[in-house]
């Protein structure tokens, strides 16, 4: 028998292969330091980020043996298309892992995008090293580079409970704008695409900072990695020009 | 009653004392370093906080946390909740604690839950499992009978009518120091700390 078919077969009847946790991206657990703590990383990527990885993968297991063929492969495309997919769901789906879906397919992403959009702060030549049409639009949106930081770190500071803070594109309008999320939820199933993010959950600072939020956010923003931010805002952009397509795209 | 004195504000909002040294529970795995942070930069911000919040609004100073906690809400109940709720948690918490209920509340935890066991099961259950910032609490309902209750991020179950018995802070600044991403660990510090007095007094 043909080998191909045999293994769609196999693939549509068990699922989708296993999602692996991403090693950090080219830095090692005590490159960011002295901003971010070797104990810090170790415990957050080895400890919280694996976490998630484990449990959205046993959340897919149960979903997709309930519900095969419903969810797409790609867990960002499964954030981007949540609120259509848990509909298609609900009948076949108990809340409870609906929840469990929820959470944890929220923390893989949050945490791989958060973990790649890090570098060592000595890897940086500049604070901005990286900025290039990102860098344009920022000043265009928030007046300079200061301003922004000023803003983004202002609603990172306040920040109550468990959560993020993310830079995003609004796919429909093109606006750059600074949003929070609650818990694990990430801002894909609002139309809008993550640029860069802080994870203001306390497991993020509070062996270094307690209860410091503020210093934490310059901390962090030392070990911004501007050039995966330029990748991903010119990725969406992309994204944005792919789902609404414009005759003359105008200004940015 | 300490409790109640301690929740009656004064003009401006004060953070009532830890009732015990900030190294009383270290030998059971809750560290000076842990109540330092949790109370005089925690418990005691949230109490600056809402001064800061309610300066120049006099009817709103003159209210307890508990009116606050029921007729507020945003960032001026987060406050008045949070202190509300730490001053109660270590109330829930002494040197001398652990072990079992006795009298009434071993009585009532046992018809409502079946045994001591079975409600440490479900209450860990509870504590370890809910997700993000929060609180596991015992209390009872309006309808008098026992539950357990999860609440998140600040809220409080005065907001639902419900007598708290007792309450685990699960927010990760309140076990983060002494037990990282070890939340069952921390619960189970918790329970040998659990102030069964204080508690049998709520009911």
């Amino acid at each position: 028998m043909e080998m191909a078919p045999l293994f769609f077969l196999l693939l549509v009847a068990f699922g989708t292969a296993e999602i692996t946790l991403p090693d950090l991206p080219g830095y090692g657990y005590s490159d960011l330091e002295p901003f971010m703590d070797e104990a810090t990383v170790r415990v957050h990527h080895d400890g919280h980020f694996a976490a998630y990885t484990n449990k959205l993968n046993d959340a897919l297991e149960e979903i997709n043996t309930l519900s095969p063929g419903t969810l797409p492969e790609d867990p960002v495309d499964m954030a981007r298309n949540y609120n259509i997919l848990v509909n298609r769901l609900r009948k076949k789906v108990t809340q409870p892992l609906v929840i469990k879906f929820r959470n944890n397919l929220g923390g893989y992403l949050a945490h791989d995008l958060f973990f790649r959009g890090l570098t060592p702060a000595k890897a940086k030549p500049t604070e901005y090293s990286g900025l290039q049409t990102l860098g344009t639009a920022l000043k265009k949106s928030w007046g300079s580079l200061e301003d922004f930081k000023e803003k983004f770190l202002d609603e990172s500071s306040k920040f109550f409970g468990s959560g993020w803070v993310w830079l995003v594109l609004e796919l429909k309008s093109g606006e750059l704008m600074i949003m929070q999320t609650k818990d694990q939820d990430t801002p894909y199933s609002a139309g809008l695409e993550p640029i860069m993010c802080i994870d203001m959950w306390e497991h993020a600072f509070y062996l270094k900072h307690k209860n410091d939020k503020q210093g934490w956010g310059q901390d962090f923003w030392r070990l911004v990695n501007w050039e995966q931010a330029e990748l991903r805002y010119l990725a969406a952009q992309e994204k944005r020009a792919e789902k609404y397509p414009v005759a003359g795209d105008g200004d940015l | 009653e300490t409790q109640k004195a301690n929740l009656k504000q004064n003009m401006p909002f004060t953070c009532p004392d830890l009732p015990y040294p900030h190294d009383a529970l270290a030998a059971k795995g809750i560290s000076k370093e842990t109540l330092t942070f949790h109370h005089d930069k925690h418990h005691a911000g949230y109490v600056t906080k809402l001064n800061a919040l309610t300066e120049g609004k006099a009817d709103l100073q003159a209210k307890s946390f508990e009116e606050l906690i029921k007729s507020e809400q945003g960032a001026i109940f987060n406050c008045a909740a949070q202190t509300w709720n730490h001053t109660f948690y270590f109330n829930c918490l002494s040197p001398n604690g652990g072990g079992e209920p006795a009298g009434a509340l071993k009585e009532a935890i046992d018809s409502t839950f079946g045994s001591f066991e079975k409600f440490k099961e479900q209450f860990t259950a509870a504590a370890v499992g809910h997700f993000g910032s929060g609180w596991a609490w015992l209390v009872k309902g309006g309808d008098g009978k026992l539950a357990i209750v999860g609440t998140h991020d600040a809220g409080c179950p005065l907001t639902e009518g419900q007598t708290p018995i007792l309450a685990c802070d699960v927010w990760e600044h309140a076990y983060y120091i002494d037990f990282r991403n070890a939340r069952p660990e921390y619960v189970k510090a918790w329970w040998n700390c659990v102030n069964w007095e204080f508690a049998a007094k709520q009911l």
